[in-house]
């Protein structure tokens, strides 16, 4: 196990440093001047010039890479073109709100989904089966920019249930506290503001995982050790519970992780149609500024998120079958 | 001495509680990066300063008259100096007053090599800013600077002893103003939030609580009208009208200070022949492209300067549709089957209103004249690193679309950048309009000034270095219950604000 989580580590490293050296490649081969976006359509060559000096462009390729390499070691991932300060410290600062509908995204996508495949295979050919089948084929070929904005027509313009944009001022500890606190209304004000982002992103998610599961568990239902228990006169619900859903797990968590990596990534178009301040709006400002520090940062730290997911998707194997070992 | 009235209806100290909005939410389609004002040229940040700072003037909305603000006055001491009159009686939120030391500094930070503004080139014919006493300030240029007081309406003034002592990490951040909204938060990624300043010099507008968002998606901007998250926004797609006005809300456009155009390089084959350009300005039919996507609300063009701008000669010709004379033109330039293989249009999406289904418009009809044109969009920093004639690439093009707008309304702003090849653009220059560009800027005297531009324009209306398209209208949605109405400046100046529900 040592061994291995050491092997890990090591081979994340290679990753790591093989991602930013692709990006500062992919970054510095793009067209379009970072100084020139920086100093604007009123600016003349020489503010572009002097603008350029101070971004630190006009230094050699090899120079602005060996900066990248330290920086990346030393956390000093150098000076937004955009934001004048940190760049980590700008992409960071969103990083919670990104976290956070990730997670209440896939929270809400889990369960549903996992019910969802369950009862779409045990009562196969059904109504409740083909019901589920047309959830899913919704979910998964439904792109997110449209889904978000129907789902603001109909919840916030007219209904005027929720919020159409926007974060609430509180993160879900911070809303929590406060309703223990005897302030419940800052977990309803939580709650309005993530619940139409956290549906349009976990829409996707939710399909896919309904599918596998339902692949997985029609599966299982057919494996000789399910065939015992029933001929044992087990209860349906039991089979399901004690020998269909830990067999179907290891697949299903495996792309849940992957997919939650995704997520992540994913999150930018969800988060430009309601607003929402978090690490893919930021990325994709800093593509359209070539605000490379950005860029190279929020790589970097979805890199790192990566990696770490892969890690723990294969830590959980080993929790959920026994006979899987790490070596 | 220079200067119109003040501000005229104020409102908030006599105002009743019901007559004041406690939160009010307006929204335009750029995000806030940074609260340093003079670190960026971009228009979300013009608009935020309206409420921050004050500037030595503002633009009447409907008018577009000059409207003194933190001066009472100016006037021009020689061709080189103006010297402004600052109001008595603004402070700053910390309490420091607004003087001529504030004007002053502010000035000179603008220039600072040290601190390489991206506005710096906006004054690039000033000197330095001299304090003559607490409330008189002169500026002094290195030649004649007529635009001077019409870019006063961008000026944002600092306090001197904040930003002297803050660094721009602090700065960056922290604003230290003297407007009507006292900075309260800069939530990131969404929009700033304010609260009214009680001790301001005049009556503020009533609002309490005043949120700026920066919505990149027009939807999104839409819905938060719709939804009632904003009470104004600004930018909205002309498409959008009929759905903000059928639910109850809203929606006016009215023409402003930017001007869509397509562009030719005129240093590439066949768009260096006159006769080509004109050919191509008899063959587009820019009204109909104006009542088709700006719905009748902009005004069509016929030279580089708007009607809404100082130096618009009234008195040129349209180039209406004459696909005879165009078809003549071009085999005069012998060009009579056009030309031998497609041509480029570049454009970027978004730069101006429906700027791709314009360009279709635009190669559907040169189709006409037998000129086969290909729609390029592009990405927006690629098209700008490529754009310009001094550093760019020779090739681009060879037509463009753009736009430019700019809240001085002033000819310097304007034809430098489009037309000189020192310019964002400029690639339809030739020396001898340079040099008369570059007179028509220093000519401080308003009347020959006038005279001179006349002659330039109807140079360039010969000349065609563009394909003359249209003024656009700046678009505003508003809630029914205020009086907010469409500005000729793209600002969301708040300041005659009423409640009217």
């Amino acid at each position: 196990m040592k061994k291995y989580l050491i092997r890990r580590l090591l081979s994340g490293i290679l990753v790591l440093w093989m991602v930013l050296t692709l990006v500062f490649i992919l970054v510095h081969s793009v067209p379009g001047d970072p100084a020139q976006v920086v100093a604007g359509d009123l600016a003349d060559v020489k503010t572009v010039n002097e603008i350029r000096a101070k971004l630190g462009l006009d230094l050699p390729l090899s120079v602005q890479y060996w900066n990248l390499l330290k920086g990346a070691v030393t956390g000093n991932m150098g000076v937004s073109f955009s934001y004048r300060y940190s760049a980590f410290q700008v992409v960071i600062e969103r990083f919670p709100a990104t976290v956070e509908l990730t997670l209440v995204g896939a929270i809400l996508a889990i369960p549903l989904s996992i019910a969802l495949g369950i009862v779409s295979a045990v009562k196969r050919n059904s109504v409740l089966d083909h019901l589920a089948k047309l959830i899913t084929l919704f979910g998964i070929s439904t792109p997110s920019f449209w889904l978000g904005i129907m789902l603001i027509l109909i919840f916030s313009v007219n209904l005027q249930w929720v919020p159409s944009m926007d974060k609430s001022p509180y993160y879900f500890p911070q809303a929590a506290w406060a309703a223990i606190s005897g302030k419940p209304v800052a977990l309803w004000i939580w709650a309005r503001h993530i619940i139409l982002p956290a549906i349009t992103l976990g829409a996707w998610f939710t399909a896919l995982i309904a599918r596998m599961t339902r692949t997985e568990t029609l599966e299982n239902l057919n494996r000789p050790f399910t065939l015992t228990a029933r001929s044992k006169g087990v209860s349906q619900l039991r089979i399901i519970w004690d020998h269909v859903l830990p067999n179907s797990l290891v697949p299903i968590i495996t792309i849940a992780g992957i997919q939650i990596g995704i997520l992540l990534g994913g999150a930018i178009v969800t988060e430009a149609v309601f607003m929402w301040p978090g690490m893919g709006r930021v990325m994709m400002d800093a593509v359209f500024a070539r605000d490379f520090p950005v860029i190279q940062t929020s790589t970097l730290i979805f890199a790192i998120i990566w990696v770490g997911i892969n890690l723990l998707v294969d830590m959980i194997y080993v929790v959920i079958d026994p006979r899987i070992k790490l070596t | 001495m220079f200067g119109a009235p003040i501000w005229g209806e104020r409102n908030l100290a006599d105002a009743q509680e019901k007559d004041v909005f406690e939160e009010f939410g307006v929204a335009y389609s750029e995000t806030i990066v940074t609260l340093d004002s003079y670190n960026t040229t971009a228009v979300g940040n013009a608009m935020l300063d309206k409420f921050i700072f004050d500037s030595p003037i503002d633009r009447d909305g409907q008018t577009n008259e000059m409207i003194n603000r933190a001066v009472t006055g100016w006037e021009a001491k020689s061709d080189t100096v103006w010297r402004y009159h600052i109001r008595q009686g603004i402070k700053f939120w910390n309490g420091n007053k607004l003087t001529a030391k504030s004007f002053a500094f502010t000035q000179n930070r603008v220039i600072d090599p040290q601190f390489v503004s991206p506005q710096r080139n906006l004054y690039a014919q000033v000197e330095k800013a001299v304090v003559v006493d607490d409330y008189t300030v002169d500026i002094i240029c290195k030649e004649p600077f007529p635009a001077y007081p019409a870019i006063m309406s961008g000026f944002a003034i600092l306090d001197e002893e904040y930003y002297g002592s803050h660094n721009l990490d602090h700065t960056t951040a922290n604003p230290m103003g003297s407007g009507p909204f006292v900075f309260k938060k800069w939530h990131r990624g969404i929009g700033v939030e304010m609260e009214v300043n009680k001790n301001y010099w005049m009556p503020p507008p009533p609002v309490r609580v005043l949120k700026y968002y920066g919505i990149q998606e027009a939807e999104t901007r839409t819905a938060s009208l719709l939804s009632g998250q904003t009470k104004v926004i600004a930018g909205v797609p002309i498409d959008h009208f009929e759905r903000i006005q059928k639910a109850g809300f809203r929606a006016e456009g009215k023409p402003g200070p930017r001007i869509v155009f397509a562009g030719f390089n005129q240093r590439i084959k066949p768009f260096d022949d006159i006769r080509v350009r004109q050919a191509c300005n008899y063959a587009v039919d820019n009204r109909k492209i104006m009542k088709v996507f700006m719905k009748g609300m902009g005004e069509v063009m016929n030279q580089p300067l708007a009607s809404t701008l100082f130096g618009y000669n009234p008195n040129l010709l349209m180039y209406d549709v004459n696909l005879e004379k165009a078809k003549k033109l071009m085999r005069e330039a012998g060009y009579a089957d056009g030309f031998p293989k497609p041509i480029n249009l570049e454009t970027v999406p978004g730069i101006f209103l429906s700027a791709v289904e314009i360009c279709e418009a635009i190669a559907y009809d040169l189709r006409r004249i037998g000129v086969q044109v290909k729609v390029q969009p592009r990405e927006n920093a690629d098209f700008r690193a490529r754009r310009p004639a001094a550093t760019g690439d020779p090739n681009f093009g060879p037509m463009f679309a753009g736009s430019w707008g700019n809240p001085s309304f002033d000819p310097q702003n304007y034809l430098p950048y489009l037309l000189d090849r020192k310019g964002s653009y400029g690639r339809n220059y030739d020396e001898k309009a340079e040099k008369w560009i570059e007179k028509c800027n220093t000519i401080v005297d308003r009347k020959k000034r006038l005279k001179e531009l006349y002659d330039l324009e109807a140079y360039f209306h010969e000349q065609c270095p563009f394909i003359w398209l249209h003024l656009q209208p700046n678009t505003y949605g508003m809630s029914s219950d205020n009086n907010f109405k469409a500005r000729t400046d793209e600002y969301l100046i708040l300041q005659n604000l009423k409640k009217t529900k």
